[in-house]
């Protein structure tokens, strides 16, 4: 019986030390695993080799689902041309400011007005000052940017490369012209003066349809509506384009008559019936096909509207405002080069930009993927997308490389778009732009940014409700302007001021110097 | 140990209406409370179920109904549509699931062990060295650079694992609950016969403390199937064999979304804008099918009452 | 203490002190694996509280240790003054106090009275199909419990204004009718949280030993008795550990709760303004991860310290339950 039991208890510490000494040898393994992964991947240093730069751009969606293969394509050819590869990687906003406040190495990175703000990361020493480099090593490049190197410069030096796109703002609406034109016989002109030429529109339908909401708006307001006027700190200051005084006046949004005059008008709108009561708190309208009035921001000759099929009526577009063309609006999209490339990587880079700004054939690869699989030319020279591109590679636009310099997509055999298009776009910009006056400023933030963030948060106290017409300026303004001084802001607006008036007279040195070298 | 285990511990013993104070009716009366409890938390959940079906435009008229006018699968065949790359998604997230999972718990509850042992003379220390990160943290940047460009962990899986292994909070639970559910006389009465301590957590505490090991495991498992911000920051765009399958849904919500909302600043030569609402639906559905299909698995090891008993006699 | 009074009971110190120092070290070494990993992902990365006072611009591609001392100057205070500036701070701090302590209260008390009772049931399947039901809200995002929510509350569409209608009541615009919403805000918390802690309480019950069940229910104690001396005392240390701990976070809140829920509305804002909203709105157009890290160590600072106040108060009422 004793024996037994001494067997029994012996048995079992020799099965539990088995246990115990799994235990113990998968606690090993993991830690190992642990250090090989630490000691494998040490090896990726700065860069894989020489020749494969590291471009980080932006995606909200992170990369499409072909993005491998196509990446692979555009790779051969521009190793064959100039010896250089890229790995491109698509990030979401979050993940790019992450990026970039970490100190992780980068060589090409997507920077812009809206997003890795260009102004502030250049000031903080983050890119290349590529001014010599471009005109020596890709005079192609320095060529086709032209006068928008303007965007990119701080205290006179390049620090990026602007993207050219769509340079300004044409603001449009876009009309069921099957309704307003076909039922009501009114009359969609190409042009139209200001919003406030909508009302008839509006009004005609609302008392068709009593019951619904004409007018296409969400919580973001109606998209750009701010482009008529320079914006600061995030829109709490601005500048008008056009002014009574000689020089340009930067001022609160509340002295800003123009934008005091849309809040109510849109307010007007909303007491009328035309915008949906709960507008403020509405994510977006598109899926809601019977609106018959929408908003857009493009440029002359753009197709992406008029596609009935999308639609299911004709669809009109009228432009009512602009091009507004500003700094903000021409750093739409940009490169940056890393500060801590070397001349040859900063070179390498500027290369590769230049490829893409100059050759027509790869620079669709990326823009839309694969010849016969993503998309095909059609006979005038435009690209129609196909259905394997619209869902495995949908168009990656300014997020890649030259706009202009991509091929232009037509919606459908049948809707065609203008090839040349964009030619006559930036005519349009050098006849009808309406330019900034103030153009080529920008607020250095860095003195202010906490008066700045306490403001921003009293803003978006009032914003959505005033961009949507839900709430009364008159009576919701005078509420925000009293909390934004007592935070403030008056401090703010002087600094700004003062920062323009420095702006103006160094650009009036430079004017007189610049003329006096001339002759 | 199985055998003497289950000649002690007999179910017949503990079924539930012998051992509940509650008379018949009480039983009804607290029954049908519960019952209408469940209704009012489930009906949110019903809408969205209701909605991942529901067609778009009957959405967009009438808002989230009950009672759709259409019903349409339109949602969820653009999820089906994104195919293979499901697949590969959906056994990364298994991977990472069953990996961490039990990882975390053998990383977790020997350590909660340690400090159930009310004469461990670190205990105090070791407690004020986890409750520290869990009132400081250095935030994501600095979380960001140590995966980084510390432990160069960037596009691999164990970047998914190690964020979530350790968890005060769990570690605190797991030793609460062997404080109450194991008798200090029975370790001691272990340690007098020669037990070392992984020895008696092992062959002891761990038998009979199942219900907290399944909760806690529980509780890892969806944190881990529906974790994706890890894969947000440390996979890149050219690593997708990686993704587990709640970044791949979220990829998908993000692009609905920006086609939805940005149809008017992008060049919008898209004929087909999907579902955006739906699909949005659909992506929630797909979250709680996991938890409807485990719990009850889970239901079984989490029982009332056959702890202490069990070992003892 | 505990080792002390072991001691003094014990008759043979010598021998026993060489039992407890081979268990400590046996302890310890079970312990080693998550400390390791406490060391590497919780205690390296608190480098970032830095953050918080120095204006970090770090140039990429050098060493971590280079930007954070060299290329990054030190900021003294001026981190934190925006947290100041605004002229809400009373109200936003309101807010997440009043929250905070409310959920304090009823994120414990309801969880445990539905677990106690919920144990009870006779049926268990109906039992495991609640606990099933009631988890599910747990698992759903706070973007969605928006769009839910927004389902029930739409001016138009919503649910609930349907059904004011068919009592001939007019409809009301919840989104711009702020005296409602500190109700909803937290019944919303409560039905997505309740389920979770119900069920981390029911497995604490498992924990207790029947037979003080049984015998109790010889001596015949009614289910009130039953719960008043021998279920709630045996939950306390995982009701005094969740009530300590969620002292220590008094003046966090749940960011998707308060500004994704009321979907950002304007109107709702004095209602709605939590510190954590305050912070995220303040720098929803530029990132500044100096502010946001300084924003979050004065959270942690304060949170710190309630939480060793509580943990005293704790530990003179009932040492056992104390956390530390």
């Amino acid at each position: 019986m004793e024996k037994k039991k001494m067997n029994n208890r012996r048995i079992k510490t020799v099965r539990s030390r088995e246990i115990s000494w799994k235990y113990m040898r998968s606690l090993v393994v993991f830690l190992f695993l642990l250090a090989i992964a630490a000691a494998a991947s040490c090896g990726c240093g700065r860069h894989k080799d020489d020749t494969t730069l590291r471009w980080v751009t932006y995606s909200a969606s992170g990369a499409a689902m072909d993005a491998k293969e196509v990446i692979e394509a555009a790779n051969q050819i521009s190793r064959e041309k100039i010896g250089v590869e890229v790995e491109l990687e698509f990030q979401p906003s979050d993940k790019m400011n992450l990026m970039m406040a970490s100190g992780e190495y980068y060589d090409m990175v997507f920077t812009s007005s809206w997003l890795n703000v260009f102004d502030k990361r250049a000031q903080a020493g983050m890119y290349y000052d590529i001014t010599d480099l471009v005109r020596e090593e890709t005079p192609a490049l320095y060529e086709s940017v032209g006068k928008y190197w303007d965007c990119a410069k701080i205290d006179g030096r390049i620090m990026g490369v602007p993207i050219l796109k769509d340079m300004g703002a044409s603001q449009m609406f876009r009309f069921n012209a099957d309704y307003f034109e076909g039922k009501k016989g009114m009359e969609i002109p190409e042009r139209m003066d200001g919003l406030q030429s909508l009302e008839p529109f509006l009004k005609a339908y609302k008392e068709d349809y009593p019951d619904q909401y004409p007018l296409a708006m969400d919580k973001g307001g109606i998209p750009g509506y701010l482009n008529f006027v320079e914006r600061i700190a995030g829109g709490i200051i601005v500048i008008p384009y056009e002014q009574e005084t000689e020089l340009p006046q930067a001022m609160a949004i509340w002295d800003c008559e123009a934008l005091m005059e849309r809040y109510r008008l849109l307010h007007r709108w909303y007491q009328a019936g035309y915008i949906h009561p709960d507008a403020a708190t509405i994510d977006s309208t598109d899926a809601d096909k019977s609106i018959p009035v929408r908003f857009g921001v493009a440029w002359k000759g753009y197709m992406g509207y008029s596609n009935p099929a999308q639609w299911g009526y004709n669809v009109k577009v009228s432009t009512y405002e602009g091009p507004f063309l500003s700094r903000q609006s021409e750093q739409g999209a940009m490169f940056g080069i890393c500060a801590a490339c070397s001349r040859e990587r900063a070179a390498q880079c500027l290369k590769y930009i230049e490829l893409l700004s100059t050759d027509r054939k790869f620079r669709d690869i990326l823009a839309y993927g694969i010849e016969g699989k993503h998309y095909r030319y059609l006979e005038n020279g435009t690209v129609l997308q196909t259905q394997t591109g619209l869902n495995r590679y949908p168009a990656n636009l300014y997020t890649t490389g030259s706009v202009v310099n991509a091929s232009v997509a037509s919606i459908s055999e049948e809707i065609v778009s203008d090839p040349d298009q964009w030619k006559k776009v930036f005519a349009e910009y050098d006849t009808d732009g309406i330019y900034s006056k103030t153009r080529g400023f920008y607020y250095d933030t860095t003195r202010k940014e906490d008066i700045i963030a306490a403001l921003q948060a009293i803003y978006s106290d009032y914003a959505t409700e005033l961009r949507t017409g839900t709430s009364d300026p008159d009576v919701v303004i005078p509420k925000m302007r009293k909390r934004m001084e007592a935070a403030g802001f008056d401090e703010l607006l002087e600094d700004v001021q003062n920062q323009l008036k420095e702006w103006m007279e160094r650009g009036e040195d430079e004017q007189a110097q610049t003329e006096s070298e001339e002759p | 140990m199985k055998a003497r285990r289950k000649r002690n511990f007999n179910p017949e013993e503990y079924t539930a209406a012998q051992r509940s104070v509650f008379s018949k009716r009480t039983n009804l009366i607290f029954s049908m409370l519960f019952a209408l409890l469940a209704l009012a938390v489930f009906l949110p959940v019903l809408l969205v179920i209701i909605v991942s079906f529901t067609s778009e435009s009957s959405v967009t008229q009438n808002g989230y109904s009950f009672f759709p006018q259409s019903f349409s699968l339109e949602a969820w065949k653009y999820l089906l549509h994104s195919g293979t790359y499901l697949v590969r998604a959906i056994l990364n997230s298994f991977l990472i699931t069953a990996a961490g999972t039990v990882l975390s718990l053998m990383l977790m509850c020997p350590i909660a062990y340690a400090l159930s042992r009310k004469s461990f003379r670190y205990r105090r220390g070791i407690l004020i060295f986890l409750m520290i990160p869990m009132i400081f943290s250095g935030g994501l940047v600095s979380t960001y650079m140590v995966y980084t460009q510390i432990l160069h962990l960037r596009n691999t899986y164990l970047a998914l694992i190690l964020p979530l292994l350790c968890s005060t909070w769990y570690i605190m639970i797991l030793r609460n609950y062997y404080q109450t559910a194991v008798p200090d006389s029975l370790i001691e009465a272990a340690m007098v016969d020669g037990g070392r301590q992984l020895q008696i957590f092992l062959r002891i505490v761990v038998p009979i403390t199942t219900p907290v090991t399944m909760t806690v495991a529980l509780f890892q498992i969806f944190a881990y199937w529906n974790s994706w911000y890890p894969a947000l920051l440390y996979l890149d765009s050219n690593h997708t064999e990686l993704y587990p399958l709640q970044y791949v849904l979220v990829n998908m919500q993000r692009s609905i979304d920006m086609l939805a909302n940005d149809a008017q600043y992008i060049s919008g030569a898209q004929a087909y804008i999907p579902p955006a609402v739906t699909v949005r639906m659909v992506l929630v559905v797909v979250v709680i099918l996991p938890i409807i299909l485990i719990f009850p698995l889970f239901q079984r090891y989490v029982k009332n009452g056959m702890t202490v008993g069990a070992v003892k006699g | 203490m505990n080792r002390r009074r072991q001691n003094q009971k014990n008759r043979n110190p010598r021998s026993r002190r060489r039992g407890a120092r081979k268990q400590d070290r046996e302890l310890m070494l079970m312990s080693f694996p998550a400390l390791l990993w406490y060391g590497i992902f919780c205690y390296l990365p608190l480098f970032g509280i830095f953050f918080a006072f120095k204006t970090f611009t770090p140039r990429p591609g050098e060493s971590l240790i280079r930007n954070l001392f060299v290329n990054s100057p030190w900021a003294g205070f001026r981190n934190f003054t925006f947290l100041f500036k605004s002229s809400e701070l009373q109200g936003i701090l309101f807010n997440t106090l009043f929250y905070n302590l409310i959920f304090l209260v009823l994120g414990i008390v309801i969880p445990v009275m539905l677990a106690v009772v919920l144990a009870e049931l006779h049926s268990r399947f109906f039992s495991g199909l609640v606990q099933m039901v009631m988890i599910l809200p747990y698992f759903l995002s706070w973007v969605i419990v928006g769009y839910c929510l927004y389902g029930f509350l739409a001016t138009n569409e919503g649910q609930v204004n349907h059904l004011l209608s068919l009592f001939g009541a007019a409809g009301i615009q919840w989104y711009q009718s702020p005296q409602y919403w500190r109700v909803i805000l937290i019944l919303v918390e409560l039905w997505k949280s309740s389920g979770y802690a119900m069920i981390i309480y029911l497995c604490a019950i498992t924990a207790i030993d029947r037979t003080l069940y049984e015998g109790a229910k010889l001596d015949g104690a009614s289910f009130w008795q039953r719960v008043r001396f021998i279920t709630l005392p045996m939950l306390r240390p995982t009701i005094a550990t969740i009530f300590i701990l969620r002292t220590g976070s008094l003046l966090a809140s749940d960011f998707g709760l308060f500004y994704q829920v009321p979907m950002d509305s304007n109107s709702l804002q004095p209602v709605t303004q939590t510190l954590d909203v305050y912070v995220y709105k303040a720098l929803m157009t530029q990132a500044n991860f100096g502010f946001s890290a300084a924003a979050s160590f004065l959270q942690n600072v304060v949170g710190c310290i309630l939480l060793i106040l509580t943990n005293m108060v704790v530990r003179r009422i009932d040492e056992d339950s104390s956390l530390i």
